[in-house]
């Protein structure tokens, strides 16, 4: 609990947290332990959706993508990770605009930032221990 | 108030009901558009925020099988919550019968702020209901009445309107007095229920008991009135319709009842129904007597100004009186069938 009141400032030199914990923080009243609610369910419904799209992308089922990447954009505006919400409604966009290619791409940049979203809520659970 | 939130997005779903919850809210959920319309149906609420993408059914198409809904006794609400933006979108959602928008993700206190709004649009609904519910009850005791709550409802809006003109009255009669002399007039009679049938339908003249009784009707309503705002002090309508039920038969030189109030002791809102009141009767016909042409009842209204009737509030009528004339054209007495 501790450490997530602290988690306000950006977890690393000259990067920006993927996770804006203040912006959080108030979105969820500053009721702490529902921040720890929000980002648990998160961190099991995340990566879910993320894989769905991967699995419907793979199988060139591009309006499966859309659909998942529209719930992991919501989801991820919802707990403050903009960039990742950014990424998934790219990968929404191109998918919705039939663009397999680019798809791929944002797939990958979207992968990326949720192992950032996961790697920083870890370094927030460790150091609460 | 209870709130129904339609949402696939289980973490969204959390989020919106913790807002609303720790906004003292009472929430239930449904997972997507089918199951909120089966909810709304079982258990009936008046606002409802809906995600706009959902499986089964989405967001446009839950506001519309909502709206087609003509069972339901209230108005519902309906919030689109949703990711998208842009005008087609705003218009797509407004012509499925949508109220309001709030954009995902969504700011706690501007969620906060747009169920506020609802509240306040629903509470207007209810306002209008009750008034209206009350004094049809009031004329139900009354059958000669017929139209004329309607009219003196009009009457008294006109009177309200001019002299806001003035600037003697410029401070008290705003936009807002108008308003609410038009919702509350109806309510003058409410104490009416209370008086036995063999007085208040009794043909020919009234004893003096008798008219002891019928007076009562002003006490009887304005302490209805003060009872139901003593639970609602914040619903300012009750306080001029209480003033209307318990000053509209006072006179401005002192003679009147039930207290014998004089001059601007009146409430103004009492004066100006006084004198719709009696002008309604003059010109309709009552059990007891036959209706007086518009040129005999103004003749008999401007005798008593300053005696009856507040001197401003007839020089009013007599500038407004061509209004009272098409109002009375307008919601005339339904001729009786004959059997």
């Amino acid at each position: 609990m501790a450490s997530i009141e602290s988690a306000t400032e950006p977890s690393g030199k000259g990067s920006v947290s993927p996770i804006d914990m203040p912006s959080l923080r108030a979105r969820c009243l500053d009721d702490m332990k529902f921040v720890e609610k929000v980002l648990t369910m998160f961190r099991k419904d995340g990566p879910a959706a993320l894989t769905k799209a991967e699995v419907a992308l793979t199988a060139g089922e591009l309006p499966k993508v859309v659909t998942a990447a529209h719930t992991l954009k919501g989801m991820a505006a919802n707990v403050s990770a903009e960039m990742l919400s950014k990424e998934a409604g790219e990968l929404e966009t191109a998918s919705k605009s039939a663009l397999a290619s680019d798809a791929k791409v944002a797939l990958t940049r979207a992968k990326a930032e949720m192992e950032r979203c996961l790697a920083y809520m870890l370094t927030i659970e460790q150091r609460s221990r | 108030m209870k709130i129904l939130i339609a949402d696939d997005d289980a973490l969204m779903l959390q989020m919106l009901e913790h807002t609303l919850r720790r906004h003292g809210h009472e929430v239930v959920t449904a997972t997507n558009g089918r199951l909120a319309l089966e909810h709304l149906h079982n258990d009936p609420c008046q606002l409802v925020i809906s995600d706009w993408e959902m499986p089964e059914m989405n967001g446009p198409e839950l506001v519309k099988a909502i709206r087609s809904n003509t069972t339901g006794a209230s108005y519902v609400y309906l919030i689109l919550l949703t990711s998208r933006d842009g005008t087609n979108h705003v218009i797509e959602g407004l012509t499925a019968g949508a109220d309001d928008f709030v954009t995902k993700p969504f700011n706690p206190t501007e969620l906060a702020m747009r169920v506020r709004v609802a509240e306040r649009i629903l509470a207007l609904e209810s306002r209008d209901l009750i008034i209206f519910g009350m004094a049809k009850l009031a004329e139900s005791r009354d059958p000669d009445t017929g139209t004329h709550l309607e009219r003196v409802r009009n009457y008294s809006r006109v009177l309200a309107r001019h002299l806001s003109g003035i600037p003697k009255y410029s401070d008290q009669v705003d936009a807002n007095f108008v308003r609410m002399i038009y919702l509350t007039s109806p309510l003058h009679d409410i104490g009416k229920v209370a008086v036995p049938d063999c007085v208040l339908l009794k043909p020919s003249g009234l004893s003096d008991a008798e008219f002891s009784i019928m007076k009562e009707h002003t006490t009887m309503g304005a302490a209805t009135l003060e009872a139901a705002l003593a639970e609602y002090p914040e619903a300012s309508f009750l306080l001029m319709a209480k003033e209307i039920a318990l000053t509209h038969h006072e006179r401005f030189d002192g003679s009147g009842y039930p207290h014998k109030l004089r001059g601007e002791q009146i409430p103004l809102c009492g004066r100006i129904v006084a004198l719709a009141d009696v002008y309604d009767a003059l010109t309709s016909k009552r059990v007891y007597k036959g209706s007086f042409s518009h040129a005999v009842a103004r003749s008999i209204i401007t005798e008593g100004r300053g005696g009856h009737f507040d001197p401003d509030v007839v020089d009013a009528f007599v500038r407004c009186e061509s209004q009272f004339v098409d109002i009375q054209r307008r919601f005339i007495e339904p001729v009786a069938q004959a059997a």
